[in-house]
């Protein structure tokens, strides 16, 4: 891969307070111009720890371990500037009583934007809302979850970043407009040549955005690799069972669903091997003793001893 | 259909007032359900399957409509006769962090219904407690466990415990396991299957994720803007759906490469 590298994490962790366990741990990834990677996990996984450290927006006080670059920025990325980010609940980032057009424009004003109200309208045109001119007057709640949820992604695109970091930005959504929200972000990310990571918990809306996966469980970095391969010849017993365990339109009622035993460990459980060996179908004595060691190559290889293949 | 049907619920209709804007929640629904399936309300955000669930159970006060419960007119019953027929009809919400009393611990969120209708004998609450705990797959030690203590999967179970404490014939599920990670999805939906099939318990099942209800429905109905706009057998719909609302939802099922 010859693309310039935006980020790359070296056996990154990262602890919010000295008391609590580290939210992720030992993860080494990076991720090139123009790559979208889908990071997937469940809650309390971490995925949305990996993603703000990614985007270099780890609150006040906490710790991280490893290293963290971003040899694109020299240095932290400016948040907006560099980084766009798009959050689950849209009336969580907006102001519900400022119109929508106001707050794009404000949002452009401060990146240095000398027609911020033309741009706050070329921004609604941009994520595909109806007459931009008249829903640029609207306030949020005059808005449905979707085109709130379109206005968020004006926002975060309002600093013109190379970066774009979408959290579970569609998952509030019902299907049919979550499908339209995921199809625009991809296709805004192929025009503009951004960069993105969608952190999700349903690994097939990321088999359909991704060109990269990383899948998360419990603090650690289960999974990476192409999307193409992940979802063809998963590494990782754990993204297998999610891939089994995805419900499509194909599969009908029958006795029973295919279903992960257990649940996700204790975060503040320290355990000596895998944490997943528990609730793992091929797990053996050695992976309740110790980690697994990374195995395949940094961008493209799985925290597991299953020889590749395997899992075919 | 060939089973009598436990519920028949004709005409339903009810308008809310937002702004001087009326808008029809329910607009002439007609629902059957017979004893031991699984019938599938789907549709998008706003087309009125929520506010029909919590019709049926007389959550919303319909403006017109008959619903027949076991032969018997819901809708005109009050006082200790609601109170009385309300045991058939149980409901589960889509967050049980949020149905549930959060300062509640397992044990007083199951036995809470066991006391309201006088279902136990003093000194059979425990025994009564550890049977339903045992019908979802919990141990009877999470009976002092506090409701906000244990995991999202653990509480639904609870949820579907404290619906079945009255012995129902009939679940209304509101969305209960999109509030859920997909490691424990399936647990919860294998738990609902199983109970279909050992007690027949008939479900009312509220979704808009149609992987969800292709992998539980015996059949479905679509709802848009308050109205059924298709209604036929699960196997009929998916294979060849007649509605665009339908076709809608069924093409944003995400699908994985090769499957």
């Amino acid at each position: 891969m010859t693309a310039e590298v935006l980020v790359r994490l070296a056996g990154a962790g990262v602890r919010y307070s000295a008391g609590l366990p580290a939210a992720i741990a030992g993860v080494s990834l990076s991720l090139a111009r123009g790559e979208r990677l889908a990071v997937i996990g469940e809650s309390g996984s971490g995925k949305t720890t990996l993603a703000l450290a990614m985007a270099g927006l780890l609150p006040a006080g906490s710790t991280v371990e490893g290293r963290i670059e971003w040899p694109a920025f020299g240095g932290a990325p400016k948040p907006g500037r560099d980084v766009g980010y798009v959050f689950q609940d849209p009336s969580g980032s907006l102001d519900p009583v400022m119109r929508v057009g106001d707050q794009l424009a404000e949002v452009a004003a401060a990146h240095g934007d000398a027609d911020p109200h033309v741009n706050a309208v070329e921004l609604i045109a941009q994520v595909e809302l109806p007459d931009p001119v008249r829903t640029a007057r609207a306030y949020p709640h005059e808005l449905s979850g979707g085109q709130r949820q379109r206005i968020a992604l004006a926002l975060a695109l309002a600093g013109r970043p190379s970066m774009l970091i979408a959290d579970e930005a569609t998952s509030a959504l019902d299907p049919v407009v979550q499908k339209k929200l995921a199809e625009l972000v991809v296709r805004l990310c192929r025009t503009n040549g951004l960069t993105l990571v969608f952190v999700t918990h349903d690994i097939a809306l990321a088999a359909g955005l991704g060109t990269r996966i990383a899948v998360v469980y419990s603090a650690r970095l289960a999974e990476t690799g192409p999307a193409e391969r992940v979802l063809s010849d998963p590494a990782h017993p754990y993204t297998k069972a999610l891939l089994e365990s995805h419900l499509g339109r194909d599969v009908p009622r029958g006795a029973r669903v295919h279903a992960i035993e257990g649940q996700p460990p204790d975060p503040a459980l320290a355990l000596p091997g895998c944490r997943f060996a528990l609730r793992c179908r091929h797990a053996v004595a050695t992976c309740n003793r110790s980690e697994p060691g990374w195995a395949g190559a940094r961008d493209d290889g799985a925290a597991c001893i299953l020889p590749a293949g395997m899992l075919r | 259909m060939s089973a009598p049907s436990i519920l028949t619920a004709r005409g339903l209709t009810k308008t809310y007032r937002t702004g001087g804007r009326i808008v029809p929640a329910l607009d002439g629904v007609d629902i059957d359900l017979a004893a031991g399936e699984t019938l599938a309300v789907v549709g998008a955000s706003g087309s009125g399957k929520s506010t029909l669930a919590r019709a049926i159970l007389r959550l919303v006060e319909l403006d017109a409509g008959t619903i027949h419960v076991g032969g018997r007119d819901f809708r005109r019953l009050a006082g200790a006769e609601l109170r009385a027929e309300r045991r058939r009809i149980q409901m589960v919400f889509q967050d049980p962090a949020l149905a549930l009393n959060p300062r509640g611990t397992v044990r007083s969120v199951v036995a809470d219904p066991l006391r309201v209708h006088s279902l136990v004998e003093a000194g059979g609450q425990a025994d009564a407690v550890a049977a339903l705990l045992d019908r979802v797959g919990l141990p009877y030690a999470f009976a002092d466990r506090p409701v906000h203590g244990i995991s999202g999967g653990q509480r639904q179970r609870v949820a579907i415990a404290r619906a079945l404490a009255t012995k129902p014939s009939i679940l209304v599920l509101d969305e209960p396991v999109s509030a859920l990670d997909v490691s424990v999805r399936g647990q919860i939906l294998n738990l609902l299957l199983d109970l279909q099939r050992k007690e027949r318990i008939a479900y009312l099942f509220i979704s808009h994720d149609m992987g969800v209800v292709r992998a539980v429905a015996d059949r479905v109905v679509v709802m848009s803007r308050g109205r059924i706009v298709e209604n036929g057998s699960a196997d009929a719909v998916f294979r060849s759906p007649r509605s665009p609302e339908c076709r809608e939802l069924l093409d944003a099922v995400p699908a994985l490469p090769g499957r």
